[in-house]
């Protein structure tokens, strides 16, 4: 009897143990940030006017059957700016097996142009105004932070986007499934 | 001197790892206060505000000068150099340059933030009514 005691003791501590493992499991585990579904069709998005720094028309067309990276940023942003040699590293590993990244800014050319020169951005930095914020919205930015960051199939489908910091480490396992997949 | 209390965004607190609306990571709270109206932020842990993005009108128009706040806390950003931010929580003073006549206003507050080291808002807006009561 004594035995059948402590035998159901140690159940009911597990059963209790679990429980609460369970829940604890939930509350630490923060929902990750939940974009809204993009409100701009493929066709328009890589049809969208833009520019580059020297103020010279730039879309998204040259690159349809490309994977594209489109990342929302500003020089302001001090978290866009320690992304950014993440992404040109990937840039770089991935250049071969069709990835494009391309950084979209609200921001002064002047000040994207130099940032660019001085981090050795291998990548497109084109910029505009109000245009490019609401564009990103209609992406799915419903908090209309920076970074933002879109990840495009080779016909202009959002595949996948961060509000946030996208890790490099992620992105990169992230690229590589994708252009398996378009090989 | 009376006057309305407005909370814009009554969230609930925040942990540092939600994303949170720019409502619930900034909440300012206008009051009119002696010569002007305050605005009391409560910035959410993990989160600054940047003290001198923050930009206030008011409709009808009043006779507002600069804005009076604590120095803050300095950052030396090396891109875009030394800047102040606030945390936790901070008042600020919009003052009056002439006594405003009574009626209702609303305050539009043109703010900008980041959450530390994760990501930044674009300048937002938020607004709030107070009311100048007959004196």
């Amino acid at each position: 009897m004594r035995r059948l005691v402590a035998v159901t003791g140690l159940l009911l501590a597990a059963l209790l143990a679990g429980i609460a493992f369970h829940f604890a499991g939930r509350a630490s585990a923060p929902a990750p940030p939940a974009p809204a579904p993009p409100a701009i069709t493929p066709g328009v998005l890589m049809a969208t006017p833009f520019a580059d720094g020297q103020g010279k028309p730039q879309s998204l067309a040259p690159y349809a059957g490309k994977v594209i990276v489109l990342n929302f940023w500003a020089t302001w942003c001090a978290p866009c700016r320690e992304e950014m040699p993440g992404f040109v590293r990937l840039q770089a590993r991935w250049q071969k097996s069709g990835v494009q990244f391309i950084g979209l800014a609200h921001d002064d050319p002047a000040k994207v142009m130099a940032f660019g020169r001085e981090l050795g951005v291998n990548y497109p930095l084109w910029v505009g105004g109000s245009d490019i914020s609401d564009l990103s919205r209609r992406l799915g930015n419903r908090l209309g932070v920076l970074p933002y960051t879109v990840i495009l199939g080779p016909t202009g489908d959002v595949l996948d986007q961060r509000m946030g910091l996208f890790d490099e480490h992620e992105l990169d396992q992230r690229l590589g499934k994708l252009t398996a997949k378009s090989s | 001197m009376l006057g309305m209390l407005v909370t814009i965004g009554m969230a609930n607190p925040a942990s540092a790892d939600a994303l949170l609306e720019p409502d619930q990571a900034f909440r300012p709270a206008v009051r009119l206060a002696a010569g002007g109206f305050a605005i009391a932020y409560a910035v959410a842990p993990g989160y600054y505000l940047y003290r001198d993005r923050i930009r206030v009108v008011t409709v009808p128009p009043l006779p507002l000068g600069d804005l009076e706040m604590p120095e803050g806390e300095a950052i030396d950003d090396p891109f875009v150099g030394p800047t102040r931010t606030f945390r936790g929580s901070v008042t600020i003073l919009q003052p009056f340059t002439a006594s405003p006549r009574p009626g209702f206003y609303r305050i539009r507050i043109t703010a900008q933030g980041c959450a530390e080291e994760r990501f930044c808002y674009r300048p937002f807006v938020q607004e709030a009514v107070i009311e100048v009561p007959p004196r």
